[in-house]
């Protein structure tokens, strides 16, 4: 009945370091709600709000789902392929276009010899892979991997790969060829649910306000 | 000491607790809030069972695949144990319970199971109190309910927290064009779920939902906010007004009992899209990440059970509540 007058809410905003965070800070400044001293050098992990109120605290790309859904950050900044994987209860108002880049199929591009059993596909996405063989109804064995997904097949760990990819410069350097295209990613805008209800509508007006920042760009 | 490199065989199954004796008094402290306001709106006590068959109590699929499931020894059947407790009420009304007079108001305070992943920071165990409301359709039926979840909460000490109202038949209403797409509707429903405007918008065009459609659908996702969202919502599209009309006399009568500065109307909720019928609503508080409560309309689900009646209900997360009371006093 009554909204709530007097001071916004303070926000709390996860973001990741990694190759997001400059657009992202491009994005924040923006829409002037970017602390000072953000930057993806350096150590330090909470970066106070002037005005607002709040702070932007930085995690790990994969953590700030996590972070979002319980409610320890209020929005976050996140790219799409992480989402897909994690399938976190949170809301996603805004693709911020930024950060695009493809989750691929990949094998070599000389096979040494044909496998035997059933495939083995090396992913850092297993819930990803595990979806898109099933819908196929092609039955695999997933390995799951933290980084250099690239050199699995060439030491004989998989047949195939899963990853992301933005200009295929890595695969091809690593003699891998695209097989199929999964899904596109981006940087998407996610928001706590409790905290959308909760902070209302201080947090609608800086959805908006960022909707207009990336339409812009 | 510590031993990284052996696993124990852990003590106690993961997502479940035992509390001590300090931690017991202080939640029946609680549940003893909780049920005195409860009881004192005349609704009665039941105790269901803790387990029973799957093909009795299927209701949604979604929760089943969650439940935890066995084997009966005698009947080789699978039994259940008990992840709702609202369908096995629902059964109990339109069984056992015929014949007394209507509306029934029943309540309960139980355990209820449900598998959560590891590592998530969701319990697998889960106390709940709450209350049905069996044979009464009306807005006024769906208002007491909905005062006696919030007078509940304040009696358990809670201060700050919002009781967010939606209407599951006007949603119904504005995703008619997709009813005979089951996939689109599903495909939907996931991305309203998520407000996921553009995707959504996308989808809709692909699927070529004439215009006038996809507008009244893309707005859907606008409707949130505070009294002036019926206005604005009913305004769309009359067909569903009447639904509306009913969510406003509930927020009426809720104002007037003084529980405004609770309300926030989120028309775009649709989880529980199979289930609910009318008014639904969740409850959401400072320091938790989701709902600590929530309940609405289920006027199909007493048919299943050979007995077709309205009914409303609401239930509370007793853990939840007792984090969020324990939060709020920290933060003061």
């Amino acid at each position: 009945m009554t909204p709530q007058t007097g001071r916004s809410p303070r926000l709390v905003i996860a973001l990741s370091k990694g190759r997001m965070l400059k657009d992202t800070i491009g994005l924040l400044k923006r829409v002037g709600i970017c602390p000072p001293g953000l930057s993806p050098e350096g150590r330090r992990l909470t970066f106070p709000l002037p005005n607002a109120g709040g702070q932007v605290i930085l995690v790990r790309a994969t953590d700030v789902p996590t972070y979002v859904e319980h409610g320890a950050a209020d929005i976050g900044i996140v790219g799409h392929d992480l989402l897909l994987e994690q399938m976190r209860d949170v809301y996603v108002p805004l693709d911020l276009s930024f950060g695009a880049c493809k989750i691929v199929l990949a094998e070599p591009t000389r096979k040494e010899r044909y496998p035997s059993g059933p495939l083995r596909v090396a992913t850092k996405y297993p819930n990803i892979t595990e979806r898109y063989f099933s819908e196929k109804g092609v039955a695999v064995e997933i390995i799951k991997l933290y980084g250099s997904i690239e050199l699995a097949p060439s030491r004989g760990l998989a047949d195939q790969i899963i990853d992301l990819t933005e200009t295929g410069e890595t695969l091809r350097l690593h003699r891998l060829r695209v097989i199929a295209e999964l899904v596109t990613s981006s940087a998407r805008l996610i928001v706590n649910r409790s905290s959308f209800r909760l902070k209302y509508p201080h947090i609608q007006q800086v959805i908006e306000s960022l909707r207009k920042a990336a339409l812009c760009e | 000491m510590f031993t990284p490199f052996k696993t124990p065989k852990p003590m106690i199954p993961k997502g479940i607790a035992a509390l001590s004796p300090e931690e017991t008094a202080k939640r029946r402290r609680l549940e003893k809030r909780v049920l005195s306001v409860v009881y004192q709106h005349g609704y009665q006590e039941v105790v269901p069972p803790i387990f029973e068959y799957y093909d009795s109590l299927s209701v949604s699929d979604e929760a089943l695949d969650r439940a935890y499931k066995f084997v009966d020894r005698s009947t080789g059947r699978v039994i259940v144990l008990r992840h709702d407790v609202t369908p096995q009420i629902a059964r109990m009304a339109a069984t056992s319970l015929t014949g007394r007079p209507h509306p029934l108001r029943l309540c309960y305070a139980t355990h209820v199971f449900c598998y959560a992943d590891e590592h998530t920071g969701e319990g697998r165990e889960k106390f709940q109190i709450g209350g049905e409301l069996i044979g009464s359709g009306g807005a006024d039926a769906d208002a007491e309910i909905i005062a006696l979840a919030i007078e509940s909460i304040r009696k358990a000490g809670l201060r700050s927290f919002k009781v967010v109202l939606g209407q599951m038949a006007f949603v119904r209403g504005i995703l008619q064009p997709l009813q005979h797409t089951p996939s689109l509707l599903e495909r939907a429903l996931g991305l309203i779920a998520r407000k996921e405007t553009a995707q959504l918008s996308a989808l809709l065009i692909e699927a070529q939902v004439p215009r006038p459609s996809v507008e009244t659908i893309m707005a859907l996702l606008t409707f949130v906010g505070y009294k002036e969202v019926l206005k604005r919502a009913a305004s769309h599209d009359p067909m569903v007004a009447t639904e509306l009309q009913k969510l406003d006399r509930v927020f009426g009568r809720l104002t007037k009992l003084g529980f405004g500065a609770h309300l926030l109307i989120d028309l775009s909720e649709v989880r529980g899209f199979d289930y609910y019928t009318g008014t639904i609503f969740e409850v959401f508080a400072d320091g938790l990440g989701s709902a600590l409560g929530g309940g609405g309309r289920y006027d199909n689900l007493l048919a299943r059970f050979g007995k077709p009646l309205p009914a409303t209900g609401f239930a509370l997360n007793v853990e939840r509540l007792q984090t969020a009371i324990s939060r709020q006093v920290i933060r003061r």
